[in-house]
């Protein structure tokens, strides 16, 4: 059976084939960061004391997540993933207005600032490196590295994704029919799905790990 | 749902997490005395009426681009 290849909503989902996809692909990934959020809950709810013990020179009681995680270089991660959401969507509307250099301007600047991220999620991991913590060390610290490590690499899967919607990808947009147009624009709206996805766990993720 | 709908939802959820961060970088910031902590606090609470404002224009300039 051939799957037809078309932006038309089906009549019987409601939404095109690739908005179905990736719906069910992102029902999926709600299901493994569900799971690990409640593995997360039920760590925390059984733990004497958390984030516990820590070797800080000397070793010392942790009382707080934000005395062991870094929440000014995590507040600067959550403001360069809320600019990436609005210039995704803007590259996205830019091509709903045929504007393709503006597409290539903000798409542009969604891959940057998501390189941006994984710069400072880099430093932040370097400092806890340099402590020698490591996800072995306790349980607040298998949360953490498992919880961001995992974010982490759903970030680079969408700077893979959306760096081909900036390079060769645009083929089909240059192809100029306005059925390539609009298969194109519906690619990018799916990859915008995806990224709003990953934009919104780290949402959840930044207060329930480093604030409370 | 389209891509509209799910940012408006973002924006909605990153404002609240704006305010919320905001609030308690403010108390932190006061309760340890911590001049960077207050800062934070301000500029969160700050990003927090930019991106009301940004949800609200957002929404009614992109209602022709279903």
């Amino acid at each position: 059976m051939q799957i037809p290849y078309e932006v038309k909503a089906r009549p019987d989902t409601g939404v095109n084939n690739a908005k179905l996809g990736i719906w069910l692909f992102l029902a999926s990934e709600v299901m493994l960061f569900g799971g690990l959020f409640a593995a997360y809950v039920f760590l925390r709810i059984g733990a004497d004391a958390w984030p516990g013990m820590m070797m800080y020179g000397e070793e010392t009681m942790a009382e707080r997540a934000d005395q062991i995680l870094n929440v000014p270089l995590a507040f600067v991660n959550t403001m360069i993933l809320i600019a990436s959401s609005v210039t995704m969507v803007m590259a996205w509307a830019s091509l709903k207005m045929d504007r393709f250099d503006r597409y290539k301007l903000y798409m542009g600047l969604t891959i940057l600032l998501a390189l941006g991220f994984l710069v400072v999620k880099g430093f932040e991991y370097g400092d806890k490196f340099d402590h020698h913590w490591y996800a072995s060390t306790n349980n607040f610290l298998g949360v953490y590295f498992v919880l961001t490590g995992l974010h982490a690499i759903h970030v680079t899967g969408g700077i893979l994704v959306n760096a081909y919607f900036w390079g060769p990808g645009t083929k089909m947009w240059k192809r100029g029919t306005a059925r390539d147009k609009a298969h194109f624009t519906n690619r990018i709206e799916v990859a915008g799905l995806y990224w709003h996805f990953v934009d919104l766990v780290w949402i959840f993720l930044f207060p329930t790990i480093y604030l409370i | 749902m389209s891509l509209r709908t799910v940012h408006i939802v973002f924006i909605v959820f990153a404002t609240m997490l704006s305010f919320l961060l905001g609030l308690w970088a403010l108390m932190r910031g006061i309760a340890d005395a911590s001049g960077l902590m207050i800062g934070i606090g301000l500029i969160a609470l700050i990003s927090g009426i930019i991106l009301v404002f940004y949800g609200v224009t957002f929404r009614r300039k992109i209602k022709h681009l279903a």
